[in-house]
């Protein structure tokens, strides 16, 4: 290849990468060996790249790329089955347990009457407590012997104040688990309400 | 590529059922596997790297197939989720030092041939590394299952002529780089 060919060497390059040869570069290698052992070299060049990249990328994958695809999508597949079973098991807990299609027959109000009606929920009894003062009273009179000033004792207090109510002893308590519809109605309760009058009290 | 699989997976896509979805999929399972693993081991170059690469693609492909409107392009999308993927893989730090050699050494040849073979093949590659993403995308698949021009631009959804300028374009580098 002449210092003339050179211009002649970008269309080579062209050719050789597979561009149709232009006409004039085909003339030009019809009376110059060097450039068309050039053009030769240049697809030669190619060829074998080619190759070797064919080659390089003709694998198959191992054997275990296909049963871990699908195993990892079969997973996928049932991967909500898990957030059905704590719903089902709730459901479960609730029909066996509480049965809500039968009506508790509530005639009596109280807790006894509900209790018969669940078989099975258990009511658990909470011990009983000591009987204590109702809390209005009971502050009035801690208030009183606290208080340093007060020289009343706390039956001058009741004197003033007039008769402290007697104190009601704490029910006994049954934590029963039963569906709203199934508990007797909460009655009202009249709440006691004391009446301080200071006059005459020393402060 | 618009074979029955293609017709079945698309029929799924376009009808939106997830089992219908799944089978389809499956079919195309086996097929498309190769795809996905010599995309991947073009970016890699590592057997076990391009395995969990390819697996991760296909899985994925399964879990976004919803996304894809068209099944005619499943090949497609495929061979861009792998090569994402790979590229990803690499950049990541996780990709294994040590590289393979995959190819299988012609028994003629001699010590000095296997050399020169070897020296060759690592200017390739490095050639094909130093090519730009969209050049180097093109020559690889150029180079996979004899693609023709016209499943090259099916594949890479480019026109026709804008797949052979750049197969011309990256032919011109690489043998630029190793002559």
């Amino acid at each position: 290849m002449t210092a003339s060919c050179d211009r002649w060497r970008p269309p080579i390059a062209d050719a050789a990468a597979g561009e149709a040869v232009p006409s004039a570069l085909e003339a030009h290698l019809g009376g110059c060996a060097a450039c068309r052992q050039a053009l030769s070299d240049e697809q030669a060049l190619h060829s074998r790249i080619a190759a070797e990249l064919g080659q390089a990328l003709d694998l198959t994958p191992s054997s275990h790329l296909l049963p871990l695809v699908r195993e990892q999508i079969s997973r996928d597949r049932v991967r909500w089955w898990p957030l059905l079973l704590p719903a089902a098991a709730v459901l479960a807990l609730f029909v066996f347990a509480v049965d809500p299609w039968r009506r508790p027959a509530v005639s009596s109000r109280g807790a006894a009457s509900v209790e018969g009606s669940l078989p099975s929920a258990q009511p658990t009894t909470l011990p009983s407590v000591a009987p204590r003062l109702a809390p209005a009273a009971a502050v009035a009179r801690r208030s009183a012997a606290r208080a340093p000033l007060r020289r009343d004792p706390p039956e001058a207090l009741e004197a003033a104040i007039g008769p402290i109510p007697e104190a009601e002893p704490v029910r006994p308590t049954a934590l029963v688990i039963a569906p709203l519809d199934a508990l007797p109605p909460i009655e009202p309760k009249p709440l006691v309400t004391v009446g301080l009058d200071f006059e005459g009290v020393d402060r | 590529m618009n074979g029955l699989g293609d017709t079945m997976l698309e029929d799924a896509v376009i009808g939106e059922d997830a089992s219908d979805r799944a089978e389809a999929f499956d079919d195309r399972l086996a097929e498309s596997s190769p795809l996905a693993f010599r995309v991947a081991y073009s970016v890699l170059r590592h057997r076990q790297d391009a395995e969990d690469v390819a697996q991760e693609a296909l899985v994925r492909a399964y879990r976004k197939i919803g996304a894809l409107r068209d099944g005619a392009r499943f090949r497609a999308w495929l061979v861009r989720i792998a090569w994402r993927l790979a590229i990803d893989f690499r950049r990541s730090g996780r990709r294994r030092e040590v590289r393979e050699q995959a190819w299988v050494e012609t028994p003629r040849a001699g010590p000095d041939d296997l050399a020169a073979a070897g020296e060759f093949r690592e200017r390739l590659w490095v050639a094909i590394d130093a090519l730009p993403e969209t050049l180097r995308l093109v020559v690889v698949l150029g180079s996979l299952e004899g693609h023709t021009m016209s499943e090259l631009s099916r594949l890479l959804e480019l026109p026709e002529g804008t797949v052979k300028s750049r197969l011309h374009e990256a032919r011109k580098r690489l043998a630029e780089a190793l002559r």
